[in-house]
């Protein structure tokens, strides 16, 4: 009596110890295995001769961030990484940059790096794998993780998020998205009334390739059918001016007055000047006469959120220069054959196709006051937590790519390159192809991550929250007419073109900020001076002198005032000959220059007794670093006799330069 | 107690098989049935033991629950082959449960004594899916997740106490960490206990209405009870033959196990839902019928009439002929109709699994899948 | 012929046997050996305890961690609060000098030494150093002397 199963029974057996016994070796042998023989090896080779010290454990290295809810297991390849030795190794053994500031028995990997911290597989480590949506970040992002915890604003220590956040807010992505928390801010100009302002051939030139008129211009390429610009520019411009101005100005006179005023400071023409203002090289093919004076004039008037200070020009000075630049600035390649043509081509437009296709494309979002068209709100997707977003809410559209490739960092890069890449007919416009920017704004889109994903207690703003310094009355008035605040910074609000203005009345005396204020000259011999050369009345500058020295001080400053700084013999030669030879024995001159002999990278000292302070002097070289904490004065830890000298010797400079 | 008692009554025939070398176990074990009770028994025992070394691991939390079953596939020394193989026992018991049903069938062996223990496997079945369901909401990732959504949809259906169903189900108004101490309760205690004691019964209603029936069609199955009593076998020769039975149901598990590991999608994540949301295979045949229309006819009243439909069978056939065989000639409208039930369900569970894409549209096999 | 044939099919049978029953046994090891964690959630070894500046003189019990951290003048030590008899957590008597169990009375005096008993085994001390960041750290995995200390300059 025998079957089939008792014949089996032995085969049987044997095949399933074998299963079984497959099944003990694989768990003796994990993938990691090799690498942490590797790093023995490494680590016997480095300890050597002292090889039998080394100490070696093998097995799954895990970093439990109880706060965080993660295992980080990433040490068990990566076995070097708080190891200084190993700063030359090969991946994945090269010490971690940075490896002291970070604790990773605080903070683990993957809340920076994301990835799969409790595999332990190299392909599902790093990603993407399928059923784990945050792959490893490309290092070229990995700022985007910084704010979680260092805080949104912008700083030079997230040089990336900081530019990419910058171009995200300057080219006015946010008139199309919404991102909580941001305030939506009007880029552009309003477009009301744009036919008493621009020329109808410029404005559809504009539209149809804003790039060939100003190659860096923050307005996007919508890449418009020609007429479809004819279209928006008809739309825009058909309640134009009936009569037009003419500029009989003297093209002389406005020649010197454009350049005594230095407007190249923040325009450009011809490649040389500043980019704070657009380019003017062709800015008479553009304006209107009427506009052009009036912007030279009050140019807040007409756009009341414009970086353009008020000069303070009488009405003959402005029409000189306005007439010069209507006559200066032209584009020679235009022809008055094109120019009349494409008049033509606009004024037998579609408005009402015009006006449709300006409320479409949400230009109000950026240009705030467009007159007929109502604001309905971001036309784009909401971005507040685009970084946060699953893999599965991106469309790929037609572009086919492999699965490790599609991951959502790689995604938004590839859109910021080319906006409708993955579907054509899609509103948004072409910004820069520049890879660098995708990468800056990728990195900035990705830290969007919506809600908090780290306690409280992770928190560590590297800057305070923005200043809400805002100079009220009729000081605040004159700052704001010359728009003090576009270059200087002060109390944290401001430019940074030019020197902070937070301590200037404990810097500088009365009569030097009379004559600078009239006829501003360098400080600093490298430096071309940019301050332009307003029409600021004397009122207006003693204003200003009596709200920097009662406001804009440092108390530190003013207490050395009170007290023994004035009691310093600073004029008696003596002291002053010490101060010269520590002066000179400390190599001051290598970068700065007294009497047209010395440095051309720090300030001209010539006639630093006219201009600065005495307690500033002293105040300074006693904490060089006190208020701009980079700067590249050392710190020489000067003996008080010695500051005493010094400052005996700079102030003695009263020099006319 | 008269002579012919002692002889035939089950519990003298097993003391009799411990005893001597020699049994009588009869057509029990060398008649030629598929012993698919038996391997659906092996097949709990060995889920017992693999849960139970899951459960070391296992804790359920909706924030630790998804990390553990990550561990136990990434750190937990042959974690990943004990979480396999429990997932591929509980698949292939579905199946051999399902085929063992089909047996008793096929050959009429459900028909009085045995209406009882038809009921009392049916139950099994129900309790084995209800075993498997439970087990995919535990690892709390999204299949678990959206699982146990559209399974609280269904139940809100339900006229009248609908919404209190669900609210006693979920522990609460939404899927959340009630509903997984609720799943796992059920997963770990409730319905083993239970089905443990169906078991029981189960096997005892076999000994009581002595075993099987089957014979050969020809074969005469009006044996003597002296011909029972012919010792045919030895103990050993059980022994073995079970074991390899068992050995053969392991290899099958651990071969499945080796070559395909149990997938884990992500972690729950109520702010996106997969597209196609797809219900385990045991069910997606009835994810095809919900699309059909409102959830209380497609997964409440549907559902529903099909287990009674099957519960009753005993009740209503009381033939006597073919009682035992295979596929009997006078039975072939009722096999004709069982076959075309199963063909359907199974149909359905193909057309749910491989031809339904994103937005549940149908797509052959061979299309791909449109991204939009 | 035909006993050959059968010892021979019993050899194997038993052979059979043995390598199932021999299955079994190493599946049970394999069970046990999935019961021994590769990863432990447990809280570091090593840890810091804070700033040297924040502990004034004297006792100061860490109750997270249960050990206490002294300091006398600028040497600070740190030394297991865990009665080496039962596992009880100590207090540290400032009148007696003394860390006593509130489980089963042991006493144990300022260089962790037992008073009396039940307790058998000294306190144990552990190193303690000041990390890159300034703050004390505590390494529960070296044990040192009672008069291992480290000085800070507070």
């Amino acid at each position: 009596m025998r079957d089939i199963f008792q014949w089996i029974f032995g085969p049987l057996v044997l095949v399933v110890i074998l299963l079984f016994a497959g099944q003990i070796w694989k768990e003796y042998h994990p993938p990691y295995l090799e690498y942490q023989k590797q790093f023995k090896a490494m680590l016997v080779q480095k300890a050597n001769p002292d090889a039998k010290s080394v100490q070696f454990n093998y097995g799954v290295r895990q970093r439990w961030i109880k706060a965080l809810n993660r295992a980080d297991r990433c040490e068990t390849c990566h076995l070097g990484v708080s190891d200084p030795r190993f700063i030359d190794a090969k991946e994945p053994f090269k010490t971690h940059p940075d490896f002291m500031t970070h604790d990773f028995g605080k903070f683990g990997c993957t809340v920076c790096h994301a990835g799969q911290g409790r595999a332990v597989t190299l392909a599902a480590a790093h990603g993407p794998v399928e059923n784990w949506n945050d792959a490893l970040y490309h290092s070229s992002f990995i700022e985007n993780s910084c704010p979680q915890c260092h805080g949104v604003l912008p700083t030079n220590k997230m040089p990336e998020y900081t530019h990419g956040k910058s171009l995200f807010n300057e080219d006015g992505c946010l008139g199309c998205h919404k991102v909580e928390g941001q305030k939506r801010t009007q880029v552009g100009p309003p477009l009301n009334i744009m036919g008493a302002r621009v020329k109808t051939d410029w404005l559809f030139r504009w539209i149809l390739a804003p790039r060939a008129y100003l190659p860096h211009t923050h307005m996007p390429d919508y890449t418009f059918s020609e007429s479809q610009a004819a279209n928006i520019a008809f739309f825009l411009t058909k309640d134009g001016l009936t009569q037009q101005l003419e500029l009989t100005g003297s093209y002389e006179n406005g020649k010197r007055i454009f350049n005594e005023s230095r407007c190249l400071s923040c325009h450009t023409v011809g490649g040389v000047g500043g980019i704070i203002g657009p380019d003017l090289g062709k800015v008479a093919t553009k304006l209107l006469p009427e506009r052009l004076l009036q912007t030279i004039t009050n140019p807040h008037k007409l756009w009341p959120e414009t970086q353009m200070p008020i000069y303070g020009f009488t009405d003959s000075e402005a029409l000189d220069v306005a007439t010069f630049i209507d006559q200066e600035y032209i584009d020679f390649d235009l022809t008055d054959q094109q120019t009349a043509q494409q008049n033509t081509l606009v004024n037998k437009a579609d408005a009402v196709a015009g006006r449709k296709l300006v409320q479409e494309y949400g230009c109000i979002g950026c240009h705030g006051k467009i007159s007929g068209i109502k604001d309905e709100g971001e036309i784009g997707p909401d971005l507040t937590s685009i970084g946060n977003t699953h893999i599965s809410h991106f469309e790929f559209g037609s572009v086919d790519l492999p699965p490790k490739d599609q991951t959502v960092p790689n995604w938004l890069y590839n859109k910021m390159l080319d906006p409708r890449l993955y579907k054509v007919d899609l509103k948004m416009p072409y910004f820069s192809n520049e890879p660098d920017k995708a990468i800056a704004v990728t990195t900035y889109l990705l830290s969007l991550k919506g809600e908090l994903r780290v306690p409280n207690t992770y928190k560590h703003p590297f800057e305070q929250a923005p200043s809400t310094y805002s100079p009220q009355g009729e000081v605040g008035m004159i700052i704001d007419k010359f728009r003090c605040l576009v270059c200087h910074k002060i109390y944290g609000n401001g430019g940074t073109m030019a020197p902070e203005l937070t301590w200037e009345g404990s810097r500088v005396q009365k009569d030097w900020l009379f004559r600078y204020m009239k006829n501003p000259s360098a400080l600093r011999p490298l430096l071309v001076e940019r301050m332009p050369r307003f029409k600021m009345t004397d009122a207006e500058i003693e204003a200003l002198y009596n709200y920097f020295h009662s406001t804009l001080v440092d108390n530190r400053v003013e207490d050395l005032a009170v007290g023994e700084a004035m009691n310093m013999p600073h004029n008696q030669q003596e002291i002053i000959q010490v101060g010269s030879d520590l002066y000179y024995k400390n190599n001051c001159d290598a970068c700065h220059t007294i009497n047209l002999k010395g440095g051309a990278i720090a300030p001209d000292l010539t006639d630093s007794g006219k201009r600065l302070l005495t307690q500033f002097v002293e105040f300074y070289l006693h904490d060089p670093k006190a208020f701009v904490t980079q700067s590249v004065e050392p710190v020489y830890h000067f003996s008080k006799p010695e500051i005493t000298a010094l400052t005996a010797f700079i102030i003695s400079h009263k020099e006319e330069k | 107690m008269t002579e012919e008692d002692t002889t035939t009554s089950p519990r003298n025939r097993f003391a009799r098989s411990i005893l001597r070398e020699k049994i009588p176990v009869s057509r029990w074990v060398t008649n030629r049935i598929l012993g698919l009770g038996a391997i659906n028994f092996y097949l709990f025992a060995l889920l017992t033991i693999t849960g139970t070394l899951l459960m070391v691991y296992y804790v359920p939390s909706t924030t630790q629950a998804y990390n553990d079953i990550k561990d136990l596939g990434t750190t937990v020394s042959f974690g990943s082959i004990v979480r396999n193989m429990h997932r591929w026992s509980a698949f292939l018991m579905i199946i051999s449960g399902f085929l063992h049903m089909s047996r008793v069938f096929f050959t009429a062996e459900y028909r009085e004594p045995r209406e009882f223990n038809w009921l009392v496997g049916l139950f099994l079945f129900l309790m084995i899916l209800g075993m498997a369901y439970t087990g995919y909401t535990l690892p709390w990732d999204q299949k678990s997740y959206w699982g146990l959504t559209i399974m609280s949809q269904i139940l809100e259906a339900i006229p009248g106490i609908g919404s209190k169903l669900q609210y006693l189900v979920l522990g609460g108004t939404e899927v959340g960490q009630n509903t997984l101490t609720r799943s796992f309760v059920m997963h770990v205690k409730l319905l083993p206990l239970l089905m443990s004691m169906l078991m029981a019964v189960h096997f005892w209603r076999i000994w009581k209405d002595d075993h099987i029936t089957l014979t050969f069609a020809g074969e005469d199955h009006t044996e003597s009870p002296n011909q029972l009593e012919q010792p045919s076998v030895t103990w050993r020769y059980i022994l073995t033959r079970e074991t390899s039975k068992f050995l053969l149901v392991l290899l099958f598990v651990l071969v499945f196990s080796i070559l395909f590991n149990a997938p884990l999608e992500e972690q729950a994540n109520p702010m996106v839902t997969p597209d196609p949301v797809k219900a385990p295979w045991f069910f997606v045949g009835l994810q095809e019928v919900l699309s059909w229309g409102a959830p209380f006819w497609t997964g409440i009243v549907a559902p529903l009439l099909a287990i009674v439909a099957v519960a009753v069978i005993p009740y209503f056939d009381h033939g006597r002929e073919g009682i035992g065989v295979w596929f009997h000639p006078s039975r072939r409208l009722s096999n004709v109709l069982f076959t075309a039930a199963v063909t359907i369900f199974i149909g359905l569970i193909i057309v749910g699994e491989f031809m339904r894409g994103p937005g549940w549209i149908f797509y052959w096999p061979w299309q791909h899948w449109s991204v939009n | 012929m035909f006993i050959d044939q059968t010892s021979r099919r019993n050899f194997i049978n038993r052979l059979g046997w043995g390598v199932f029953l021999s299955t079994i046994g190493g599946i049970m090891v394999a069970s046990i050996r999935l019961l021994a964690p590769n990863v432990l959630y447990e809280l570091p070894k090593e840890f810091k305890v804070g700033y040297p500046k924040d502990y004034p003189e004297g006792v100061h019990f860490i109750p997270a961690r249960r050990i206490f951290v002294l300091r006398e003048n600028n040497r600070f030590r740190a030394v297991s609060a865990v009665c080496t008899h039962l596992g009880c957590t100590m207090r540290w008597s400032e009148q007696d000098l003394a860390w006593k169990c509130p489980c089963h009375g042991s006493v144990f005096n300022e260089k962790g030494g037992v008073i009396k008993g039940p307790a058998t085994r000294p306190l144990p001390w552990y190193d303690i150093s000041v990390s890159l960041d300034g703050q004390l750290l505590v390494d529960l995995n070296k044990d040192v002397s009672p008069d291992h200390s480290v000085v800070v300059n507070v």
